[in-house]
């Protein structure tokens, strides 16, 4: 075996290794001690007997109203009833029950408090002390046990000799790592083109969310505000059980006289003054539908991004810096507002991939 | 008054409160679907209404009438857009108005509603008067005494 053979009985035993060995092991805590060169100024509670009746009194009357506030909220627990209703200035109309509950309970635990601090600062003494800080260093001879314990340890098992357990246990500890590597597939396959693509094709009526009726472009006023969906968004919501779709195909119908249309994102893609805009707004993807019939405005809601639809929906105020896609649209043979084609440009926000 | 603003040109009638009070049996879930995809942008999910732009801002709806909430969904005063009969329809309409008065209903059980506004008014109260108390106790625990 090795040469540095130690003798394990007298390590741990402590009649010889429990000797204090250096100074620190010494120092090691001191009583607190008045604190020297500071002025010290007696409180009014400290010289005038009454001042300290008088805040032993108010502490006192803290406490006991405390206890009282814990009864109160016994007896409110037991008499009022939970449908009790109570109206207030400023709260409006509350629960009679929770409000007192409430308020019985934080004034009786506030009162300890209160009167725990008044006490501690009007009565108990108030002189300053000085106490050193704890080393924080463990004693030398603790540290040197460790070290060598672990010493200890590596000679026993063997490790510096016996070759082959020591590379196939580093071996194995570095392929252990492995399987979550592996695992990462689970996250699931990269995105493809779904990012980039909507359920709208050419064809597609548009219709009204919610109740999911197609359009007639006289039905639309100047000044009217749609929310709209593809007609086959049920079905594939159906297909696919998630709401992706929905999130990406919604879009808003507004109407406008044609002169006020500054430009659009295509040569006629509107129709008579109906336009179709991405309801996804392009900074975050917040849906947005505030829109404002009299200066075309569309607010997102969420981080007060504006886009000026009559102006191809562009961006101009707001962290958003991209227009809101615009869908070609026109009317079909049987007189319903139907898509002229898809979305022209991914809608929503930015992502890596997009071009 | 009616009839001298008539005289500038068509727009629509002012509905018949007769029609308006049917609101009382439209459905209330239907309403909340249509209001969440029609009005809530605007006029807050607890229609407490909300800022837009340069000012402007969209009132809250708890002090309007059923009729006011029709005649303002068919002509869209100042900048709210309309929402015509057909692409909206009367029962819709009324289901919203269901919905509308249901909200008006709500209790406040945990107490101050805050104007309804969401979290970020909530936030906001509790960073100015919680932690304002919070320093104030802080402050008070590390005064000196005379």
């Amino acid at each position: 075996m090795s040469d540095d053979k130690l003798d394990l009985d007298n390590i741990f035993d402590p009649e010889k290794n429990n000797q204090p060995t250096n100074e620190l092991a010494k120092t090691e805590s001191k009583a607190p001690t008045l604190a020297k060169g500071i002025d010290h100024y007696p409180r009014r509670t400290d010289i005038d007997p009454k001042a300290a009746k008088r805040a032993e009194r108010q502490v006192a009357t803290m406490f006991a109203l405390s206890g009282l506030f814990t009864i109160l909220f016994i007896v409110a627990y037991i008499a009022i009833p939970a449908t009790s209703r109570i109206s207030l200035p400023l709260f409006g109309v509350t629960s009679t029950s929770n409000l007192f509950l409430g308020t019985t309970f934080g004034l009786a635990i506030l009162l300890i408090g209160i009167g725990a601090i008044h006490w501690a600062k009007k009565l108990m003494s108030d002189v300053e002390f000085v106490q050193e800080r704890k080393e924080m260093r463990p004693k030398l001879e603790d540290q040197e046990a460790a070290l060598e314990m672990a010493r200890i340890g590596g000679a026993e098992s063997g490790i510096g000799e016996r070759k082959l357990i020591r590379r196939t246990l580093l071996g194995a500890l570095g392929l252990f790592p492995l399987p979550f590597l592996v695992l990462l597939r689970d996250m699931g396959p990269a995105p493809r083109g779904e990012l980039s693509t909507t359920a709208w094709t050419r064809g597609l009526a548009v219709v009204t969310d919610i109740a999911y009726d197609k359009i007639r472009p006289e039905d639309i006023p100047v000044g009217n505000l749609i929310s709209a969906m593809p007609e086959n968004i049920l079905e594939i919501q159906h297909e696919e059980h998630t709401l992706n779709e929905r999130g990406k195909s919604a879009i808003i119908l507004v109407r406008m006289r044609p002169e006020e249309i500054k430009s659009q994102q295509g040569e006629g893609w509107d129709y008579q003054g109906i336009l179709a805009f991405s309801k996804i707004c392009t900074h975050a993807g917040c849906p947005i539908a505030l829109y404002e019939q009299r200066t075309h405005h569309l607010l997102c809601p969420c981080h007060q991004s504006i886009f000026d639809l009559s102006d191809s929906a562009q961006a101009i105020f707001g962290p958003a810096r991209r227009r809101l896609p615009q869908l070609p649209i026109e009317i079909n043979n049987e007189g319903f507002i139907v898509a002229r084609a898809g979305f022209q440009e991914p809608v929503g926000p930015s992502f890596w991939e997009r071009s | 008054m009616a009839s001298y603003i008539s005289t500038f040109g068509p727009g629509p009638a002012i509905p018949a409160q007769d029609f308006i009070d049917q609101w009382v049996n439209a459905s209330v879930a239907e309403g909340g679907e249509f209001y969440r995809t029609n009005c809530a942008q605007c006029h807050n999910f607890a229609g407490s209404g909300g800022a837009l732009t340069d000012g402007k801002y969209a009132p809250g709806l708890m002090a309007a009438s059923p009729l006011e909430i029709y005649e303002a969904m068919i002509t869209g005063p100042q900048a709210m857009p309309k929402f015509s009969e057909a692409t909206l329809t009367p029962e819709a309409k009324l289901a919203i108005i269901r919905y509308i008065e249901e909200l008006k209903k709500q209790e406040n059980p945990g107490g101050i509603s805050l104007g309804r506004l969401g979290p970020v008014v909530e936030g906001l109260f509790l960073w100015t008067v919680g932690l304002g108390l919070l320093i104030g106790f802080a402050w008070w625990i590390g005064a000196r005494v005379r």
